[in-house]
């Protein structure tokens, strides 16, 4: 019989590598793009900010900052999103994107785009500046309900019926999301390939004000769902009979997850693979137990986005690929080598 | 104070009355073993009992308290309850398993319960492998090792209900599992409910025995009064011979 004594990195050991890779990551993102800035000029920009030339000042603080702090925060809710969905429906196959969420995000937002000065004026009105990420969080909760309400049977997930949901809710809202392109000018229409595809490109600071503080929370409040989480690994019942309050969990887990994910769609479109891989990858170095894993996912989400992001400006410059095309070439690939070399079904 | 007192209890599930009049009570130390043939409603009376199940008639009072009042987090310190089956669906290892069931411990003094559960339940050198590696009866030992952690640092009186616990498990195991609970039960007052299907297990380690039947409690006395050919016959159509051994309890003979 093998033995398959679990080899783990400690876990302080993985942060720091991973705090490394952030790092360096956030450096490769702000030296790489049309305007030169050397790691020294980054270095000087920081620390003597009024002392740059007024152009290089604006590429540093008006373009690449908004754009590195919004893939780090948009990488890390996504990857912590899937986290918790992950374990909530104790599949590794969870992820907002594979079960609808973000697709019902994306359907939203588009719905404001297109019909936010016509059917869906009131809606405009009443939100003001918040209609966009509101909307798409709003579609992203409503499809996790939509999915988790036809997957459930007398109170337990059934996994295979969720993820055909998922496949369900994902062509019907792609299906309006193309009945909304009829409906749309030229320049909706541009803003519409955006939403699916998936882009860091216009990020600003604007954007962040916006969707930040929803993305922080998420993560910020995703922790307290480590412990909880962890029982729900043997399943609902368990978690009852270990003093966890099943529904409280449940719905925690959901609502954290369509905000992050509502509000990254809405600044960023649709940017799959993150919520999926970054998880599975890393339960096998640190293993199962949320505690590690939630910040660790964040981390390395994070991490991720931003790298792939900064090579997507890189591989075709001066042009740039849009990221969320990026990370589905990259990201489908790499899962399906993952999936062959699985030896558990975990 | 009685840990376990069911009065009546009815439970339909759809149009099928899955339990009918059932009453049952556990005083503390009092190791039960819920006998009877498949479908008779043994797991369905357990679960209940945990209150996963939500019952139509009676009433269940825990530890002095009806089940409904309790807070999950509350009764979690003096009722653990291990399912029949329990698939862990991420590669945890035995130790984070078991300390599931850690509350208000420190980590050292959680580790030291985990290394001395696991060594009793002769799953010592499990502590680090992922569970899902595991064979059926390691884990079904990993399982009933967080159940005990449940509740090992709690004082006074302490409820478990377990639903086979050692259908997995080699003989000279289920020996060293029983073995431990009646120890439990007899040194620190914990109150055993345990479904089981081996009738000379339950003979051998229960003080009482109580049989089970299409819904309802057909018996419920010491394992002489139910460990009884004519019964054994009407509940599970069985023929068997019934020795009564020299250690004082009886052993079941099926004939061939």
């Amino acid at each position: 019989m093998a033995t398959d004594t679990a080899k783990r990195a400690p876990a302080s050991l993985i942060f720091m590598v991973l705090a490394g890779l952030a790092v360096l990551a956030a450096l490769f993102s702000l030296t790489n793009g049309a305007y030169p800035l050397g790691t020294s000029d980054v270095v000087n920009l920081l620390l003597e900010p009024e002392a740059a030339k007024p152009a290089a000042h604006m590429v540093f603080f008006d373009v690449r900052m908004p754009r590195l702090v919004l893939g780090f925060l948009t990488g890390a809710v996504l990857a912590v999103s899937g986290t918790l969905l992950q374990g909530l429906f104790r599949n590794p196959l969870a992820d907002p994107g594979l079960i609808g969420v973000s697709g019902g995000a994306a359907l939203a937002a588009v719905s404001v785009i297109v019909l936010g000065g016509s059917w869906l004026s009131d809606w405009t009105i009443l939100t003001g500046r918040w209609a966009l990420p509101l909307a798409a969080f709003v579609g992203s909760v409503l499809t996790t309900l939509v999915a988790w309400r036809v997957a459930s049977r007398s109170g337990s997930i059934a996994v295979a019926t969720l993820l055909l949901a998922g496949i369900a809710i994902n062509a019907v809202a792609g299906a309006l999301t193309g009945l909304l392109t009829f409906y749309a000018d030229d320049s909706e229409l541009r803003s519409l390939t955006f939403w699916s595809m998936g882009s860091l490109g216009h990020a600003s600071w604007e954007d962040l004000q916006v969707a930040g503080p929803w993305m922080l929370l998420a993560l910020l409040l995703a922790p307290v769902l480590a412990k909880p989480l962890d029982a729900f690994a043997l399943g609902e019942s368990v978690a009852g009979h270990l003093g966890f309050s099943v529904q409280w969990v449940k719905r925690a887990t959901v609502v954290l997850s369509a905000l992050g994910t509502g509000a990254a769609v809405a600044v960023t479109g649709l940017i799959g693979f993150v919520g999926l891989v970054v998880p599975h990858l890393l339960r096998q170095i640190v293993g199962a137990g949320h505690r590690v894993l939630i910040p660790a996912s964040g981390l390395a989400g994070g991490v991720l986005l931003v790298a792939a992001d900064s090579l997507a400006r890189v591989v075709v410059a001066p042009a740039e690929l849009p990221i969320g095309l990026m990370m589905s070439l990259l990201g489908g690939p790499f899962f399906l080598v993952l999936l062959m070399r699985m030896r558990i079904g975990a | 104070m009685t840990v376990l007192k069911a009065k009546q209890l009815g439970l339909t599930i759809g149009r099928s009355r899955i339990l009918q009049d059932v009453s049952l009570t556990v005083e503390p130390g009092e190791l039960v073993a819920l006998l009877g043939p498949n479908g008779a409603g043994k797991s369905s009376l357990l679960k209940t009992l945990a209150g996963e199940l939500a019952f139509g008639q009676g009433s269940i009072e825990l530890f002095g308290r009806e089940i409904r009042q309790w807070k999950g987090a509350e009764l979690a310190r003096q009722r653990a309850v291990m399912p029949q089956r329990v698939d862990v669906s991420f590669p945890f290892t035995t130790r984070e398993i078991v300390a599931l069931g850690c509350s208000g411990l420190t980590t050292p003094q959680c580790n030291e319960m985990i290394d001395y559960l696991l060594q009793r339940l002769g799953i010592g050198e499990l502590a680090e492998r992922l569970v899902p590696t595991l064979s059926g009866g390691e884990q079904q030992r990993v399982q009933l090792a967080r159940v005990l952690a449940q509740l090992w640092s709690t004082s006074g009186p302490r409820l478990l209900l377990l639903d086979e616990c050692t259908s997995a498990l080699d003989p000279a195991q289920q020996q060293t599992v029983f073995s431990l609970l009646r120890e439990l039960a007899k040194e620190q007052g914990y109150s055993v409910v345990a479904v089981v299907h081996d009738l000379n297990v339950a003979s051998c380690y229960a003080d009482r025995l109580v049989m089970m039947a299409a819904g309802r409690i057909v018996e419920d006395g010491s394992a002489t009064t139910i460990l009884e050919p004519g019964l054994l016959d009407k509940v599970f159509g069985l023929k068997a011979r019934v020795l009564a051994l020299p250690e004082g309890y009886p052993m079941v003979i099926p004939q061939a």
